[in-house]
């Protein structure tokens, strides 16, 4: 038993496990990859080639008709200008050249160094009046076609990291489920057997090494519970044979005796042990938010298209509409769900969650309008919330407290990953089969959700724990007199959580749409967001618990995240706002986690009156105003400046509240004091 | 082949339904021919080609009648009585001077006098507003409407500049003729923002009248400052005297630029971008048809002029100026 | 060996290797076609603004369509020139057909749409998309700005048809190879990997095996389950001792 407590086996096997299907994933994709390109670059070359040759025909034409009209070759005028102007728009074309019935070039356009790599040269004849004249050049840019193909390896890479993230998901649920719930199940059973109660069977669900190892050990019980059960009806018998009541009392005594020491199955059935798991809700919950992250790239930009000019509203409120709805949904069924979820249990609020979600995706695909929309997004964020606080919940009830950051950060990792991976996968989606296909795989995806939370999580498996207190109207009072938190709600919550839903949600999509960017590009620039914080926020929280600096690092984080869209402003370019998000996933992943470790520092005498949760409670519905006006806020600057300003505007706000709360702690410094006080007890 | 099923299924009928969507008038003899007096200054011209082809090529049956007053202005209230009395469906009116006659100039219409309830079309009008037949070139509110044939300046310099860099530009014209004065005014304010050095030449006016031996002197007197083009702008006087001049130009290397087509006729000009009278008589009948056929209130339509222009190249010239024709020019010119 | 946890293991990584290679192979095949359209579609419409270029120079002299002498050489020579190209043709402001390489067309009216589309789209090349073949045109306007009629190239689907299937039958093979050659090298990857936990699990069951032995409980000498084997041999002794004891109990009455 004790190898299977021992975590470093365990740990080793399953370090070895990720490193061979990563790099065996990666190699086939790899691989897969390169022939199609290869593939590519056979097929598309000879399309170029007689692409090549109208052009050159053209050119040929045009030359013999100035030499028809008396122009001799080599007197020819602006041929630079014209050659230019032919190759404008083709970019395939890397040079034309004109060469004299000699053979020596005369006049040459595009790149000149191009002669040694794009071996691939067209030449035709220049006959004028059945005289030749000269010879045109076409060249052909190889660079063009590798060009045209590396998006082919972008969407590989992106197909690569989401095939790698749902592949571990899924191991992880396979082994949770396979493996590591049966041998926690055995550990326990052997261990309560160790200590002499044998009342446990093992579940044989399986035929495998775990499986046949539990049928070993259940005979093992049965054949135990089989000589206990033999022993009290020899015993029984005993007894009833006897009327001498000092016999009786000694029979009694020696199976009492026995009784005291070992448990063994009362009535004829063994009870079957089977443990849960915390991964039992990760991949259903990466599965769900996945969904929704899907998308992300392409949702302002569906909106768009459904819009149709609603009096006295702007297009840009129009379209921040269903989005700000969306949240606005999560800000009022979070508190309200909250306070009734507990009587129903995770499993059930999760598949409770998912019906309104999937009417909600599938209903956003066939939407006819705006205003319809809106309603699919509030089913969708209904659903999202629920889902969202059941899985929480779930990590509450099922991990004990000394391990309940790891179930958490078990937790918050899944929602990172379909970050990382919704967007992107979602944009190239939308871009191949459409937006409203694409909303309905999100359908399809919380379907898939539902069902696999189903099979990992028996309905009999968990029973409803007492709730947390509620949130209170009152407490909004008691919280917001500490003007640390104030400050902290009003300079970094709110102005970060406009920019997130303002910018990132809607504008970027947008912007990088007018700026001529497919849905695959703007899912891996939204990715950059996602990449950055799942990857950055644990070990900036790490740095941050390690230099006590929470409120340092807070305001250097959304310094950079509101500096890193002010460079929008010298030229609307998607360079600079891929800069912008990076800073912006940057400067959330630095102040995301220090955020939440600053909030009870901020206010003690609430902390001391409600409890850290009640007042975190309280930080989150505050914090969530700020994503529900954010479209709303973007839509107005829009409409004030077009998207630069936008963008730069939400860059000014979330900088000014990280200045305004770096400033608002330089004038009280002795509020740290009162910090490490509140802390103490 | 392609869609010939779907083609001979449509011969037959679609005509009228295309017609439609086209803005055409619907076929049939049913419809009435449209009645439209041509009133003209000397006699038919290029223009009037342009307005009969117009609704020759559309299909639109019309009945011109002419009335030409053979440079006698006097001739026209005669005329227009006799429109007055006929009542045709629409009046084409050709010429600046025709034009004021016919529907007068917008401060100073008189219905007695002028045409005002039947919808009048201008052409061949150089200014409309220079010479007040309109306030602007907005729509006139009016039962008139017509176009302008004049290039704009930026255009006319960019087809030289396009030839060859331009950095020194000379122009003859005459002080005495609105027109030109106002094309040179322009020239100047354009070839200022361009960095273009200008050699302005006026003619000299001797009793009234400018003088014509003049002009070889200013050509010659423009050689030493070695300028890249010579500017002719659209003025009547001048093109009477193109091809003495221009051969002038030539002689000492010159190349010359007309803004009219007059000045390239049979001159020695090398190149000119101007409004072919044939598409401004064209342009008349677009006009026309939007008036009679679509139903469009004249006043309602603005006074338009082309949008394109025909580059015109003498390539004789250019091969004794030296000077071929840019690859690009060539493609879009018209060589003669 | 391909039952039980190594093999849900490796169907649920191979599953993953196949969506993989196969999204890869979907995502390849949609930008082949979205490239090869590109480029077959840059080449006519490079054709179709040549002849524009032609015609433009005319219409600005004023001359009409239909007197264009020159055009119908022009027309057949690209034709000739691209076996791809099934027509070209160029039509008047009413949608007839004045120049045509298939020279039955002349005179009839292109279909009602077509002409709609023409005019509608003004300042740029419009696309169709017809049965047999794509058709790419682009609108001619007057001088002053009216439409006068326009030119269209039709070419045929067949050779881009039959490029895309060859490329799929391409990629198709490409998945399978690839699926294939590392799909074996994972299932032996795995095999060996999870070697070890099942060695594990099965040396603890050959444990937990030897305390059974035909008709009841031995506990064996050698055992590396401690605890266990102590209270397994604690009950079957418990159990033994409580036996003896009724024995003796009903014995000794």
């Amino acid at each position: 038993m004790t190898q299977f407590s021992d975590s470093e086996s365990t740990k080793g096997f399953v370090t070895k496990l990720f490193v061979l299907v990563t790099a065996l994933l990666v190699l086939a994709a790899g691989t897969a990859a390169f022939l199609i390109v290869h593939v590519f670059d056979r097929d598309l070359s000879p399309e170029l080639d007689k692409k090549a040759a109208a052009i050159g025909r053209s050119v040929a034409r045009q030359v013999a008709f100035a030499a028809e009209h008396g122009i001799p070759f080599e007197k020819l005028y602006g041929v630079e200008a014209f050659l230019d102007q032919v190759m404008r728009g083709n970019a395939d074309i890397a040079s034309i050249e004109l060469a004299d019935a000699a053979g020596r070039v005369r006049y040459a356009a595009g790149r000149k160094d191009t002669a040694a790599v794009d071996t691939d040269l067209l030449e035709l004849p220049i006959d004028a009046d059945g005289t030749n004249i000269g010879t045109v050049r076409v060249r052909i840019s190889q660079a063009y076609l590798e060009r045209e193909l590396s998006g082919i390896l972008y969407d590989v890479l992106i197909v690569l990291l989401v095939a790698l993230l749902i592949a571990m998901e899924l191991l992880l649920v396979v082994m949770a489920v396979s493996l590591f719930k049966p041998i926690e199940g055995i550990s326990v059973v052997l261990e309560r057997a160790s200590y002499g109660d044998f009342r446990f069977r093992l579940p044989v669900d399986s035929h495998d090494e775990i499986g046949r190892l539990a049928e070993v050990y259940n005979s093992l019980a049965r054949r135990l519970n089989e000589m206990f059960r033999q022993l009290v009806d020899d015993a029984e018998e005993v007894r009833l044979g006897q009327i001498d009541a000092s016999i009786v009392r000694q029979v009694e005594g020696v199976v009492s005796r026995l009784t005291e020491r070992f448990n063994f199955a009362q009535g004829k059935l063994l009870e079957t042990f089977r443990p849960v798991s915390a991964h039992a809700v990760r991949a259903p919950l990466f599965v769900f938010i996945f969904a929704e992250e899907m998308s992300r790239p392409f949702l302002p930009i569906y909106i768009r298209e459904l819009y149709t000019p609603i009096a006295g509203m702007s297009m840009q409120t129009a379209i921040g509409l269903p989005i700000a709805a969306f949240m606005l949904t999560i800000a009022v069924v979070t508190p309200i769900v909250g306070a009734v979820a507990d009587r129903y249990g995770p499993r059930t609020m999760f598949l409770i969650g998912a019906v309104p979600s999937i009417i909600g995706y599938v209903g956003s695909a066939f939407a006819g309008g705006l205003f319809d929309l809106i309603g699919w997004r509030v089913l969708s964020g209904a659903g999202y919330a629920i889902v969202y606080l059941a899985c929480q919940g779930y990590i509450a009830q099922n991990s004990l407290p000394e391990s309940r950051a790891q179930g958490m950060a078990m937790f918050m990792g899944a929602v990172f990953a379909a970050g990382v991976c919704g967007p992107a996968l979602g944009g190239i989606l939308a871009d191949q089969i459409g937006m409203r296909s694409t909303f309905v795989v999100s359908g399809g995806l919380c379907v898939a959700a539902a069902l696999a939370l189903i099979w990992l999580l028996p309905a009999d498996a968990i029973e409803p724990e007492e709730g947390l207190r509620r949130v209170k109207l009152s407490d909004f009072r008691v919280v917001l007199t500490s003007p640390g938190f104030s400050a902290l709600v009003v300079f970094i919550a709110i102005p970060n959580k406009v920019a997130l839903t303002g910018f990132l949600f809607f504008l970027a999509p947008l912007f990088l749409d007018q700026l001529g960017n497919t849905s695959s590009e703007t899912g891996r620039v939204m990715m950059i967001y996602g990449a950055c914080t799942a990857l950055l926020t644990p070990l900036a929280a790490r740095f941050a618990d390690s230099v006590r600096g929470h409120r340092h690092i807070v305001t250097v984080g959304c310094g950079l995240a509101g500096l890193g869209l002010l460079p929008i402003l010298l030229q609307p370019s998607t360079a600079l706002l891929v800069v912008g998000v990076l800073f912006f996933g940057i400067g959330h992943a630095m102040s995301i986690a220090p955020q939440l470790a600053l909030v009870p520092e901020s206010c003690p005498q609430a902390c001391a009156e409600l409890g850290h949760t009640t007042v975190l409670g309280v930080f989150r519905i505050l914090e969530r105003l700020g994503s529900v006006i954010g479209p709303f806020v973007a839509s107005l600057l829009i409409g004030i400046g077009g998207p630069v300003v936008a963008t730069a505007g939400m860059g000014a706000l979330v900088l000014a509240g990280a200045i305004l709360f770096g400033l608002y702690h330089l004038a009280r410094p002795g509020s740290r004091a009162v910090v490490l006080e509140g802390r103490s007890p | 082949m392609i869609k010939v099923s779907r083609r001979t299924l449509m011969t037959g009928a679609a005509g009228a339904a295309l017609g439609a969507a086209a803005a055409l008038p619907a076929f049939g003899a049913e419809r009435n021919v449209f009645r439209i007096y041509m009133v003209t200054l000397r006699g038919w011209t290029d223009t009037d080609d342009g307005f009969r082809d117009y609704f020759e090529t559309r299909r639109i049956p019309v009945q011109l009648i002419h009335r030409d007053v053979n440079r006698d202005m006097s001739k026209l209230a005669g005329i227009i009585a006799e429109i007055k009395q006929a009542k045709p469906h629409l009046v084409y009116v050709w010429g600046t001077g025709i034009s004021i006659g016919v529907i007068g100039k917008h401060n100073a219409i008189d219905p007695a006098k002028h045409i005002t309830d039947i919808p009048t079309v201008f052409t061949n009008v150089s200014s409309p507003i220079g010479s007040g037949l309109v306030k602007d070139l907005e729509p006139t509110g009016r039962n008139v409407t017509g176009s302008t044939f004049l290039v704009p300046m930026t255009a006319q310099i960019s087809a030289m500049t396009s030839y060859r860099p331009v950095n020194r530009l000379g122009v003859i014209f005459n002080p005495d003729e609105q027109n030109s004065v106002e094309t040179v005014d322009e020239l100047r304010e354009r070839t200022q923002v361009m960095g273009i050095k200008l050699f302005e030449r006026p003619i000299p006016i001797v009793d009234g009248e400018p003088d014509k031996t003049t002009l070889r002197g200013l050509v010659e007197s423009l050689v030493p400052e070695k300028i890249d083009f010579l500017y002719i702008p659209p003025d009547s006087f001048l093109s009477k005297h193109a091809r003495d001049f221009t051969h002038a130009a030539l002689e000492h290397r010159l190349p010359t630029f007309a803004a009219a087509e007059g000045t390239l006729k049979d001159s020695y000009a090398l190149m000119g971008l101007i409004s072919r009278y044939y598409n401004i008589g064209k342009l008349a009948g677009y006009q026309a048809e939007r008036i009679l056929v679509n139903r469009i209130a004249p006043g309602a339509m603005p006074i338009e002029g082309l949008t394109r222009y025909s580059l015109i190249i003498n390539k004789e010239v250019a091969k004794e100026l030296d000077l071929v024709p840019p690859m690009l020019m060539l493609r879009f010119a018209e060589l003669s | 060996m391909f039952s039980g946890l190594t093999g849900r293991i490796i169907i649920t990584v191979v599953a993953v290797l196949l969506c993989a290679v196969g999204l890869t192979s979907l995502l390849g095949y949609n930008k082949y076609k979205l490239a090869l359209a590109n480029i077959v579609e840059g080449r006519f419409r490079f054709v179709l603004g040549d002849i524009k270029n032609t015609l433009d120079v005319s219409v600005n002299l004023g001359v009409a369509l239909a007197d264009l002498r020159n055009l119908q050489e022009l027309l057949d020579r690209e034709k000739t020139a691209d076996d791809q190209i099934q027509l070209i043709e160029v039509f008047d402001a009413d949608g007839t057909v004045v120049f045509s390489t298939d020279r039955s067309n002349v005179g009839q009216v292109l279909p009602e749409d077509w002409v709609q589309l023409a005019f509608l789209t003004t300042t740029e090349a419009w696309k169709l998309h017809e049965e047999d073949g794509h058709v790419i045109g682009l609108t001619l306007i007057s001088s002053f700005g009216a439409p006068l009629g326009g030119v269209i190239v039709s070419y045929s689907h067949a050779a881009i048809d039959q490029k895309l299937a060859q490329i799929g039958l391409d990629l198709g093979q490409i998945t399978v190879g690839v699926i294939a050659g590392y799909g074996i090298v994972l299932v032996f990857g795995l095999i060996i990997v999870l070697g070890r936990p099942r060695r594990q699990l099965e040396s603890m069951r050959q444990s937990i095996g030897q305390f059974l032995v035909p008709g009841g409980v031995a506990v064996p000498s050698v055992t590396d389950i401690d605890h266990l084997k102590v209270s397994v041999k604690a009950a079957v002794g418990a159990i033994d001792e409580a036996n003896r004891k009724i024995q003796e109990i009903d014995g000794s009455t």
